[in-house]
């Protein structure tokens, strides 16, 4: 709960800059882990059917392990020391995987002569 | 974020559990009352209550009803603004027919997909329905609420909120913030469970509190967990649309390829075809079934590319006697009748997908562990309700003494998700009752009685918590507790008044949708006075008077009915 009457000066700032660290932490586990999670669902939807599932298949494993993913994503967020670690392994790790799977993508594609 | 993991989770546990606890509750109660979603639909629309039926015949029956069907008012609203140019007058092209029908459900609803000529993306579609008595093929009509079906099933994953499908993104939110809880209540569990709550100065009360949250939080684990976890199974396509967005061109290149393998066109011919007898493709189907060693009902049918060359026809085995919903999929040429492709048995990931989904969603014959679904539910309930009587105990009398509100707001949302929801719930049934049948927007009337009803139980519980602000008990419990039970009791009353089906003559007759249902309600009554008197006695105590402690105690009673 925010405001306590009677802070004095040094104590609101250092309240206002805790606040500033939890929602960056919150930022870091809700969006970040959904970056995260994108990029991995894609990279395995793009990969699986190449290695002999059906793409329903793939679609629904990746399904699964996206919300197990999601969840230790979600938790090393709050529980890691360094906020820009975590920011760098999420957006930076999803952007990676996300990128891969289009480059897949693009390949199975155009080696299908699509 | 803090010194240790340990502390963190419990950050996690306390404030995630508390701001989408809400959510949760909602999730957790309705989704509780779905396990008879069927049931709730029969004690509401009277014309409805008679034994589940076999699929009558396609050829004389069904397919007559399907070709009168039109695309809905609603559906083509939505619509607009999809298209370029103007709205088309009428749909001519049938996407797909479809029915979904288990074994306990009496009447059948059928629905009607068709394709927007000048969509933007043409994969958008219009659709309508209609629901039949498949004894007669009399249509029911549709201006009465499912209040089971198309109220509660819909409140317990999108709490009916359609916008931007911000609902299905706050529940999803709160399943994943329910597998968090449970992750780190566990972490918490171990030693910090000691220091961290013995700060207190009416000690009994707010260990018993504590004590149940524990209990009812360990204790249904397992089911807490996979409930969370296969919901978000179910909806991970809508959180996470992928191959509908980044990889929609593979995705498409697949389904060709899958198109050659199974035959199965996966577009229109664009010649006109005839439609083969029905009946006779869902004849064989049974006989195949029959020869696996499976003999069973179709649980659901679909006509694709209807009155085309292309057209088929398939038909799924009702997973009435597994927990996969549906199975042995056969699919049949429509102007001919000959068998395109029979569905080999499911892949690994196929039957794990299968069973989790149909492990949630519980189309399965068998009442005992429906009930236990039921209980399951009403426990997380229980658990979060207490999780909120906790978070309130243990900070009302700081925040007195600071002049803080958190414990009263949250005190009073507390009361609201757990008796006004009850409350509400309970305005509907009765609204149900009340209005007439011949009410072109009954249905509207019906929902707006629960909202409304629910904004009340909001507004008196905001009254009436004011003693917390200073550290007190509130009478907003014991209140909402009469009105539950009375209202429940009224709904009772009024079901056996407007329809003749009193306790009596339905257990007589056995029949349990409507039975079970009023019997549910009288226990809810029961409870509720239970929980009231409970709390007058609590009130009425100098221990209590002094220390302000009787937050707990209704909710437990009420979330347990």
């Amino acid at each position: 709960m925010a405001g306590s009457p009677g802070l004095s000066r040094g104590d609101a700032m250092k309240q206002q800059s805790a606040q500033g660290v939890v929602l960056g932490r919150i930022a870091a586990g809700v969006l970040g882990s959904y970056v995260l999670t994108w990029g991995a669902v894609a990279l395995l939807i793009a990969a699986l059917p190449s290695a002999g599932l059906s793409f329903e298949d793939a679609e629904n494993l990746s399904g699964m392990l996206a919300i197990l993913l999601y969840l230790a994503a979600f938790l090393w967020a709050f529980s890691a020391l360094s906020l820009s670690r975590v920011w760098v392994v999420l957006a930076g790790g999803g952007a990676a995987l996300a990128v891969t799977a289009s480059l897949l993508q693009y390949v199975v594609l155009r080696s299908a002569g699509g | 974020m803090f010194q240790n993991f340990r502390l963190t989770m419990t950050w996690l546990h306390t404030w995630f559990g508390l701001v989408l606890g809400f959510v949760l509750m909602v999730a957790f109660f309705f989704g509780a009352l779905s396990v008879f979603d069927r049931e709730f639909d029969r004690w509401g629309i009277p014309q409805t209550r008679f034994e589940a039926q076999p699929l009558p015949s396609f050829d004389t029956l069904l397919r007559p009803v399907f070709e009168s069907i039109e695309p809905s008012r609603e559906s083509i609203d939505e619509m607009r603004g999809r298209v370029h140019g103007p709205m088309p007058e009428h749909f001519d092209t049938v996407r797909a027919w479809t029915l979904y029908t288990t074994h306990r459900d009496p009447v059948m609803r059928l629905n009607a997909i068709y394709e927007v000529p000048n969509a933007r993306d043409p994969d958008d579609d219009v659709f309508g329905s209609r629901t039949i008595d498949p004894r007669s093929g009399a249509v029911v009509p549709d201006n009465q609420l499912r209040i089971g079906s198309q109220f509660f099933f819909p409140l317990h994953y999108s709490l009916q909120l359609h916008w931007l499908d911000l609902g299905e993104w706050l529940v999803g939110l709160a399943a994943l913030a329910m597998l968090v809880a449970l992750v780190s209540g566990v972490v918490m569990h171990r030693k910090l469970f000691r220091e961290l709550f013995t700060f207190r100065p009416d000690k009994q009360l707010q260990r018993s509190t504590l004590d149940l949250h524990n209990l009812s939080g360990v204790a249904a684990l397992p089911f807490h967990f996979m409930f969370a976890f296969t919901g978000l199974v179910i909806m991970a396509g809508v959180y996470f649309p992928v191959a509908h967005v980044q990889l929609e061109p593979l995705h498409e290149y697949y389904e060709k390829l899958e198109e050659q393998q199974t035959g199965l066109p996966h577009d229109r011919a664009g010649v006109a075809a005839p439609l083969a007898s029905v009946d006779a493709m869902v004849a064989e189907a049974r006989q195949r079934w029959a020869q696996r060693g499976a003999s069973g009902d179709v649980g659901l049918l679909i006509v694709r590319h209807v009155g085309d060359a292309n057209g088929y026809v398939s038909v799924f085995r009702a997973g009435t006697d597994r927990i996969g919903l549906l199975g042995e999929g056969i699919h049949f040429k429509a102007s001919t009748g000959e068998v395109l492709y029979e569905e080999p048995p499911s892949s690994a990931v196929g039957g794990v997908t299968d069973f989790l989904v149909g492990l949630h969603l519980q189309h399965f014959r068998h009442w005992t562990l429906r009930w236990l679904y039921v209980f399951g539910g009403l426990l997380g309930a229980v658990c979060i309700a207490t999780g909120f009587i906790f978070f309130i105990e243990k900070r009302k009398r700081q925040h007195a003494r600071q002049g803080v509100s958190g414990a009263r707001v949250v005190s009073a949302l507390a009361v609201t998700f757990v008796t006004g929801m009850v409350i509400a719930t309970l305005s509907l049934l009765v609204a149900n009752r009340v209005l007439p049948e011949s009410l072109t927007t009954r249905e509207l009337f019906e929902q707006s009685s629960f909202w409304g009803a629910w904004l009340l139980a909001l507004m008196h519980a905001f009254w009436r918590t004011g003693p917390v602000a200073q550290g007190q008990r509130t009478s907003a419990w014991s209140e909402q507790c009469w009105i539950i039970a009375v209202m429940a009791v009224l709904a009772v009353v009024l079901n056996w008044i407007t329809t003749g089906d009193h306790l009596l003559h339905t257990l007589a007759v056995g029949y349990w949708p409507v039975a079970g249902i009023d019997l549910a309600l009288l226990t809810t009554a029961a409870v509720a006075v239970l929980a009231a008197n409970h709390l007058r006695r609590r009130a009425a105590s100098p221990r209590a008077r002094g220390a302000g402690v009787s937050e707990g105690d209704p909710a437990v009673g009420v979330a347990h009915v």
